[in-house]
């Protein structure tokens, strides 16, 4: 735990970012218990949900070959939440489009892949091909999902919320930019986070922020440069290609880390049109393009 | 979805709302461990030929749960040194009587008379609680004592805050009430009798006097922009009771040669009433913080005073800033200030030679270096240089003043160190 | 007369808590938030020297309480 002002700061990497957790007040051994609790929570999460074990939830799904699957409540929860931004966002957000990076691979490079490689690639994508019965999940074989785009998100309200339960301390959780805080400052001061900022070369900028929560879309390393076409790592599931004319990344701010993440994604998935529909949302946002 | 967008405006928003409501389960609280955030500052000054002092204080305040925190503080004033006694410079040697009458000291000819037998000790104690009440409103209940060898003021103060709901306006109610008694070495002097030689009993009033201030303070201070705060402030300060210096000497001079012939006891009014406003702005450049504030003051016994204070503090660093910082003082006289009367003026009224209460315009000058708070511990120092100068030959000077330096003025170091950090 | 004047205050109260509200998002404040900006006046140093400026000088109050329940002055 370090001391910064009169805040403890906590720090861990989880989903391969690096975290921090701050609390206002306490002394260091209350401070540091609540550190460890939102890292604890923010590790089993990714444990729990990661596409790359094999000993969880998500393996089974991906590896039941057509089988029927049934789960538990919290990936229930997960599921009817995909479900629902499926629906929201007329099918662009979509956690079986996973698969379509074992043809793009942003590596900053120019390599855009075969056409035909996504044309058979596409037919295993869809989240309408999906049969979703609470609490039993029905994925045809050769598919698979991924909660990548949610887990971090939902990790940060999952631990805020941990650590509301456990103490009245204000506090802010911050996995890798996406953030949450319990409650107001005891002071009448905001909230401030280091977060990556793309205008400066990715060095770290500070956001405040007084309640609610903040999360950030878009990667500005993830990315294909062909013929001077620059294809984030957005993907459309309805064509296999990369969103075009979206900005680099997008802040959102919203009174949970996942609400605002999802937004920020929607508004990605908008391409050139991500500020008008951010404006048109009413919501706090910032564009990096 | 892109071209309906202002026909279903926030749809997506409250849509995602519910749903990622939906996601998150909900909870219920505990408490908070105890630690104190400290604060100590020393002020050491030293006056040219006069005093030198040591103020010294240590503060902390520890959460007693989210909303409300307990402050304990304490201020050790050590002064030593000299103090002008009030009455006139004179053209040969004068001898006074010191307060308790047992003993005398000397100003030489052409000197500023000076008590060399000045000191003073101050403790004083204090302890505040505050809460939050909601997310806008917070209140704070104090109180205090000081302790002198020959004071003694025990106080009680409350300070209300309230924020709009976007926190750009705070409203400030402060309140305040103390009791002050002085029991000076000696008793109280009989305003206006004349100073006694060593030895002979001195005129006494009685052994101590009271005064009780009230004090109210109405402040706001308003978010003008991303970069821009500004403060106004209007205080009150009504104060009843007994308000003159017991040491300090008016000098009775010969109306046509300017020679002492007596000193007598100041003497003031029993009420003073005084009005104050502040104003200050800050505002943040790129690598920059202007802050400028201006005071004005007007009494009912006659002193206006104007302050202008700047400080420009250097943000270019992040661990340490370095801030010059200019402070302009001016005030008028009170209506009963005389550098000294000659004998054929009336005795009566109020009546008092304290420099303090003349005309006059200081200046400070310095410059503060600070680290910025890392792991909760802050530092600065700032060496300030005090300068007050007033009318050294004043109109109403007659015979050998004319040729005497009747304001001498002050000039003093300040070094203030502060510090803070966790406990 | 009290009414009227109760009016007045009441309405340029109101007038500060609802439209004098600068717009500034959360993460517009980073600025604000910096202890340069704070109006500090209760701070141990700040509270030494307007305490040595109250023993020299007759002027009270403004920022602050005018009564320091000192014998200086």
């Amino acid at each position: 735990m370090i001391r910064r002002g009169p805040l403890w700061c906590g720090q861990f990497r989880a989903m391969a970012s690096p975290c921090e957790v701050l609390i206002d007040g306490a002394g260091r051994r209350a401070a540091s218990e609540l550190a460890q609790t939102a890292a604890r929570e923010a590790w089993r999460i990714e444990c729990t949900f990661s596409r790359y074990r094999d000993d969880n939830i998500v393996h089974r799904i991906n590896n039941a070959g057509g089988a029927s699957v049934e789960v538990d409540t919290e990936t229930a929860r997960l599921l009817d939440f995909a479900d629902q931004c499926y629906r929201l966002s007329d099918g662009r957000f979509d956690i079986t489009s996973g698969v379509l990076r074992r043809a793009w691979r942003f590596d900053g490079g120019r390599a855009v892949p075969d056409p035909g490689e996504i044309a058979q690639l596409l037919p295993r994508v869809g989240w309408d091909k999906a049969l979703w019965d609470n609490p039993r999940l029905v994925l045809p074989a050769g598919m698979e999902i991924d909660f990548g785009g949610i887990g971090k998100e939902y990790a940060v309200d999952s631990a805020q919320q941990l650590l509301a339960t456990h103490s009245e301390l204000p506090a802010l959780v911050n996995l890798g930019g996406d953030l949450a805080v319990t409650r107001n400052r005891r002071s009448a001061d905001a909230w401030r986070a280091g977060v990556e900022d793309p205008a400066r070369g990715g060095a770290t900028g500070a956001i405040t922020l007084q309640q609610g929560a903040l999360a950030t879309s878009g990667d500005t390393h993830r990315y294909v440069l062909k013929d001077g076409v620059r294809y984030g790592h957005i993907l459309d599931p309805h064509t296999g290609w990369p969103v075009t004319g979206a900005p680099r990344s997008v802040t959102v701010a919203a009174p949970n880390c996942t609400q605002a993440g999802m937004l920020a994604t929607f508004s990605l998935l908008q391409g050139a049109e991500a500020e008008r529909f951010l404006q048109a949302e009413g919501v706090a946002y910032w564009c990096q393009r | 979805m892109r071209l309906q967008l202002s026909i279903r405006r926030r749809r997506v928003t409250t849509a995602l709302a519910s749903a990622s409501g939906a996601l998150l389960a909900s909870p219920a609280p505990v408490t908070a461990a105890h630690e104190w955030d400290v604060e100590a500052a020393s002020l050491i000054f030293t006056e040219f030929e006069k005093v030198s002092g040591t103020e010294l204080t240590l503060s902390g305040r520890t959460p007693l749960s989210t909303d409300s925190g307990l402050t304990l503080g304490a201020v050790l004033d050590v002064l030593i040194g000299a103090s002008p006694n009030g009455a006139t410079p004179s053209d040969v040697p004068q001898t006074f009587t010191t307060p308790s009458g047992f003993d005398s000291y000397r100003a030489g000819a052409g000197e500023e008379p000076l008590d060399d037998t000045y000191q003073d000790n101050r403790l004083e104690l204090s302890a505040a609680w505050d809460r939050r009440y909601t997310r806008t409103l917070n209140g704070l209940f104090g109180g205090r004592v000081s302790m002198e060898f020959d004071y003694m003021s025990i106080g009680a103060n409350t300070r209300w805050g309230i924020d709009n709901d976007s926190r750009d306006t705070l409203w400030s109610v402060a309140g305040a009430v103390s009791h002050d008694r002085i029991h000076p070495v000696g008793g109280i002097p009989v305003p206006l009798a004349s100073m006694q030689p060593q030895d002979t009993p001195q005129p006494r009033a009685s052994a101590a006097k009271t005064k009780n201030v009230l004090d109210a303070l109405f402040g706001v201070s308003q978010v003008l922009g991303a970069r821009t705060v500004a403060q106004f402030n209007y205080s009150q300060t009504y104060s009843d009771g007994y308000h003159a210096d017991p040491y300090k000497l008016v000098s009775v001079v010969a109306a046509g040669t300017g020679r002492t012939l007596d000193y007598v006891y100041e003497q003031r009014p029993e009420k003073r009433t005084v009005h104050g406003v502040f104003s200050g702005v800050k505002h943040r450049f790129d690598e920059l913080v202007l802050d400028l504030g201006a005071r004005y003051t007007t009494d009912d016994w006659g002193v206006t005073s104007t302050t202008l204070d700047l400080r420009v503090r250097s943000t270019a660093s992040d661990r340490t800033f370095w801030e010059p910082h200019l402070r302009w003082y001016t005030q008028s006289a009170a209506d009963f200030f005389r550098q000294s009367i000659t004998d054929v003026a009336p005795l009566r009224g109020a009546l008092s030679a304290d420099r303090r209460l003349a005309a006059f315009d200081a200046v400070t000058l310095g410059v503060k270096y600070g680290e910025n708070a890392v792991e909760g511990e802050a530092f600065a120092v700032s060496v300030e240089y005090y300068h007050q100068f007033g009318d050294d030959s004043p109109a109403d000077a007659v015979g050998v003043q004319r040729g005497l330096d009747l304001f001498p003025e002050t000039r003093a170091i300040l070094v203030l160190v502060t510090n803070s950090f966790v406990w | 007369m009290l009414k009227v004047h109760a009016r007045v205050v009441l309405s340029a109260a109101l007038c500060v808590l609802t439209a004098c509200s600068s717009g500034l998002s959360p993460w517009q404040r980073g600025h604000l938030a910096e202890e340069a900006m704070q109006f500090d006046a209760e701070r141990a140093g700040a509270r030494l020297e307007r305490q040595y400026y109250f023993s020299r000088e007759a002027a009270r109050g403004g920022q602050s309480f005018g009564g320091t329940g000192c014998g200086c002055n």
